[in-house]
């Protein structure tokens, strides 16, 4: 009993930090809102058929997207090492997350270009019902890489803890792995 | 008279709403439509269980 009371707790460490498991709850919840827009998309698109299609005039970047899409997917491989460099190799793990934020630059620029092209085109959300579909899904992915983006930036120039980069790069493995299914479901 | 008032205020949103026709017979009467609504309720349903069993066998793994 005395023994027990002496000898100190040691004390366990936790699985996940707290920015870690916040970042998880939040993904869950993600993870649901998308599942819920794609469900939408396919019932449309399904209750649709031969009218769920663009205007004859105007044909999606296929090719520009895929390549975009390796962009965003060697954006979440860089990631990935930064944080497995972070700790020990402080200057690799930098270089490292500074080229994530470039692959994701460039997936958010590129996307945004397409954009203004299909615009420019006549394609708006209220020109027919798979341009709305097609800027909901789309737009609704391209706002959180753009937000991820913003936080990975707002990250890097403040240096932050191992622990706030495993939470991000949760949630950019979230967003680089969800846009694949997006890519294949709305662009064929 | 402070529990009746909690429930009506709890039941109010019973007597607001009104109907909603979404089902997949109103909506689009077509097979693909069917398959569809079927195809949705199972994504709809597995995400989350898929999820949480993904976070659990993540947890162990690290645990061990």
């Amino acid at each position: 009993m005395l023994e027990t009371m002496t000898t100190p707790r040691s004390r366990a460490t936790p699985l996940l930090s707290s920015a870690e498991l916040g970042t998880l709850i939040f993904v869950g919840s993600e993870l649901m809102f998308f599942a819920a827009l794609i469900s939408a998309f396919l019932i449309i698109k399904a209750g649709r058929g031969e009218a769920f299609v663009l205007p004859s005039h105007i044909t999606l970047p296929v090719l520009a997207t895929g390549l975009n899409t390796g962009v965003l997917l060697i954006s979440g491989y860089f990631l990935h090492l930064a944080a497995l460099k972070w700790n020990k190799d402080r200057s690799a793990g930098e270089n490292f997350f500074l080229a994530a934020i470039i692959g994701g630059l460039i997936f958010v620029t590129t996307q945004g270009y397409e954009w203004s092209r299909l615009l420019s085109y006549g394609m708006t959300m209220t020109s027919s019902i798979f341009a709305a579909c097609f800027f909901l899904l789309v737009g609704a992915h391209a706002l959180h890489a753009a937000v991820t983006v913003l936080l990975m930036i707002f990250l890097y120039l403040r240096r932050e803890r191992l622990a706030d980069l495993r939470a991000l790069r949760m949630f950019w493995f979230f967003v680089v792995g969800i846009w694949p299914l997006l890519y294949g479901l709305v662009y064929f | 008279m402070a529990v009746a008032l909690r429930a009506s205020i709890f039941l109010m949103p019973i007597w607001l709403a009104t109907p909603v026709l979404a089902c997949s017979v109103c909506g689009y009467a077509s097979e693909e439509s069917r398959s569809a609504f079927i195809l949705t309720t199972a994504l709809l349903s597995f995400a989350p269980l898929t999820f949480i069993a993904a976070i659990v066998w993540y947890l162990k793994k690290k645990s061990s």
